[in-house]
């Protein structure tokens, strides 16, 4: 069985001080591949640490072939901060500040740039390079689904899609990305393989997209050989999302929104069945919602467009084209 | 035969000139008795009180045999609709800086006032003044229960503390808020012949199924404790824990545990208001120092007041909710009930 070692990534930033970044590695012993799965380059997007956490713990037990790289922590900066990224002050979204201290546009890093930027070139230089296949562990906002980010690229990519088993999966065609770019983009670019999860929920821990997302890594280890066994495939997983099988369910009126009790993201519904109702602010008379097809929940609960930062935007209350769900039919 | 509900409006005149019309429901049995209030949303993130009533108000219409009630499910639509708990607010600003737009402390209101105190006069001339007893429904942070707040001084708010079936009572003194202004609790306790409590549904921002049976419950009990409702009140399965007019007793009643290490906190599938055993586990942190996974296990057997790791300011912005502990953080606490 292979030895958990605990190593730290340590960068130098822009004041003199020093960041250490632990992780783990684990050895087999046995040729295979080097597969990195890090978490957390968004500091409110936590979720996978877990999955980490809980993947160390097979890896540890029965892991047969190849080298496990795992960073739990891979933004420390932006975690401690408990925000997107660092510098981000109260719901602030998509401005040059954020964009400039983004981790998973920095790779592979720059030992000069911002404190980002020389986070993820030390990461880079110590992990990321060796790294035959990545796993990278994100979340969005909990009005959507969990999901696995895969590329075509009628290869190794694709397939760690295929035996991710969530039940969606969003498909893009493999391009060549120029650096600085994302971490996947920096190791397919040479060669290697990778895939991204988005798991619903930001700002906090659900076990059910953890058991999720352990299930996806150990699949894809699963696949390439690191463990034994055959990846685990539940019934109606990888249901491809496009615009052309999406429909969005808009409030018809301003009110409250209120979820019919006991449906969650990723369930099966019927058309006509009761997603909820609105309480109509202006007489009190309940607008019943209904799902208008037959499909999957891909999105569910009132929102606006930036919930993933201010809890303003998850507010339930809706005014007249604000979106309630989002069904994936096929 | 169900009892008709009439759709009638509290109408305010704001300071620019425009009106904001309050809708509520108005439920007359014909009988005499109690005259019952139960408002939601005085805050404007504070929601689940708005599906209670529109489910209480069902409940009545099915059964009500004395008295009348009066509901008003969103209390100040102008913060609902700003999404935030006073419209004064911006960006995770915290409830104290009100501007005065604090709505539960402007009762009974003032028609020449800020904005927030003309809607509350409108709510005490249209609704309130004709009541004798009053429901409250608010929300805090999902990090603390949900809990009754009532007034030890007011016989009626005890009593329907104790009719409420929500497992925490805390009970607050007579007398001034802290803060100045004056709630709809204490504007109603603070006359002998009438009585409210306020009831937090833990969280804010969201609508859940378990909170909302549990304060249509408590409606539903109030109202059979009046006798608007036949039959009893329904009983809460196992003891009430009640805090809040003996600060030493409560000390000694109240188990926190807080983070040993810097880490990522993993709750252990709990909620608050939940029974654990001493010894039972909470949970656990990742350390960020080395990654050892630290256990977390209830230190009493109790009932869960505080769950999750948050710090100040969580009703407000999303930091505040993250799980990342920061050495001493609270993670989770336990009060003992009573002997």
């Amino acid at each position: 069985m292979p030895e958990v070692e605990l190593h730290h990534v340590t960068a130098t930033l822009s004041d003199g001080s020093q960041l250490a970044t632990p992780w783990w590695r684990l050895g087999s012993g046995a040729d295979g591949p080097d597969l990195l799965v890090l978490a957390a380059q968004h500091g409110n997007e936590v979720q996978g640490a877990e999955v980490i956490r809980r993947f160390m713990g097979e890896c540890a037990d029965r892991q047969l072939r190849g080298t496990a790289w795992l960073v739990p922590f891979a933004n420390l900066p932006a975690i401690r901060h408990r925000r997107n990224s660092i510098l981000l002050g109260p719901e602030e979204k998509g401005t040059e500040r954020h964009r400039a201290h983004n981790m998973n546009g920095q790779w592979p890093g720059d030992p000069a740039g911002n404190d980002i930027q020389r986070l993820a070139h030390a990461l880079h230089e110590d992990i990321v390079r060796h790294a035959s296949h990545v796993i990278d562990l994100h979340c969005w906002n909990k009005f959507w689904a969990t999901a696995t980010l895969a590329t075509d690229d009628g290869a190794e990519s694709r397939r760690m899609g295929e035996v991710a088993g969530t039940r969606f999966t969003w498909w893009r065609a493999a391009a060549p990305v120029e650096p600085p770019a994302q971490v996947r983009d920096v190791v397919m670019a040479r060669g290697g393989s990778g895939m991204a999860m988005e798991f619903a929920g930001q700002y906090a821990m659900v076990e059910r997209e953890v058991l999720t997302g352990v299930r996806a890594v150990t699949n894809v280890a699963k696949m390439l050989g690191m463990l034994a066994g055959e990846p685990e495939l539940p019934p109606d997983t990888g249901i491809d999302v496009t615009e052309d099988t999406t429909v969005v369910v808009a409030a018809p009126c301003s009110g409250l929104f209120v979820q019919t009790p006991d449906l969650q993201l990723e369930d099966c519904v019927e058309a006509g069945q009761s997603l909820g109702h609105i309480i109509r602010e202006d007489d009190l008379a309940i607008e019943e919602i209904v799902a208008p097809v037959g499909g999957w929940l891909w999105r569910f609960g009132s929102h606006r467009p930036d919930p993933d930062v201010s809890l303003g935007d998850q507010h339930p209350y809706s005014q007249p084209g604000d979106p309630l769900a989002s069904i994936v039919t096929g | 035969m169900a009892l008709e509900a009439t759709l009638d409006y509290a109408i305010a005149t704001l300071t620019d000139g425009s009106q904001v019309r309050t809708p509520f429901w108005h439920m007359d049995s014909g009988r005499a008795g109690e005259s019952f209030m139960v408002l939601a949303a005085q805050h404007g993130n504070e929601v689940q009180g708005c599906e209670v009533i529109r489910r209480f108000r069902e409940v009545c219409a099915q059964g009500l045999r004395a008295g009348e009630v009066f509901l008003v499910p969103f209390a100040n639509l102008p913060a609902v609709r700003h999404r935030r708990s006073h419209i004064s607010l911006g960006p995770e600003q915290p409830y104290g800086d009100d501007e005065g737009h604090n709505m539960n402390r402007t009762w009974p209101g003032d028609p020449e006032g800020n904005d927030t105190a003309r809607v509350s006069h409108s709510l005490h001339e249209a609704v309130a003044r004709h009541c004798s007893r009053c429901l409250d429904f608010h929300s805090w942070s999902r990090f603390t229960a949900t809990a009754t707040l009532a007034r030890s001084d007011n016989e009626h708010s005890t009593a329907m503390a104790r009719a409420s079936a929500i497992r925490f009572i805390n009970w607050r003194p007579g007398g001034g808020n802290p803060g100045g202004g004056t709630t709809i609790g204490a504007h109603f306790n603070n006359d002998p012949a009438r009585g409210a409590i306020t009831i937090e549904l833990a969280p804010q921002w969201v609508i859940r199924p378990k909170e909302v049976a549990e304060g249509l419950c408590a409606a539903t009990n109030c109202a059979k404790l009046f006798g608007m409702l036949d039959g009893e009140p329904e009983p809460l399965d196992g003891p009430y824990v009640e805090f809040g007019l003996d600060a030493e007793a409560d000390e000694a009643r109240l188990h926190k545990l807080e983070a040993p290490c810097a880490g990522l906190f993993m709750e252990a599938g709990l909620q608050t208001s939940d029974r654990v055993d001493e010894g039972q586990f909470l949970g656990h942190l990742i350390r960020e120092d080395d990654l050892a996974t630290v256990e977390f296990h209830a230190p009493v057997t109790g009932y869960l007041w505080n769950y999750g790791c948050f710090r100040e300011h969580s009703d407000v912005g999303l930091p505040g909710q993250h799980p990342w502990a920061d050495a001493g953080d609270l993670l989770a606490s336990v009060r003992e009930p009573q002997e």
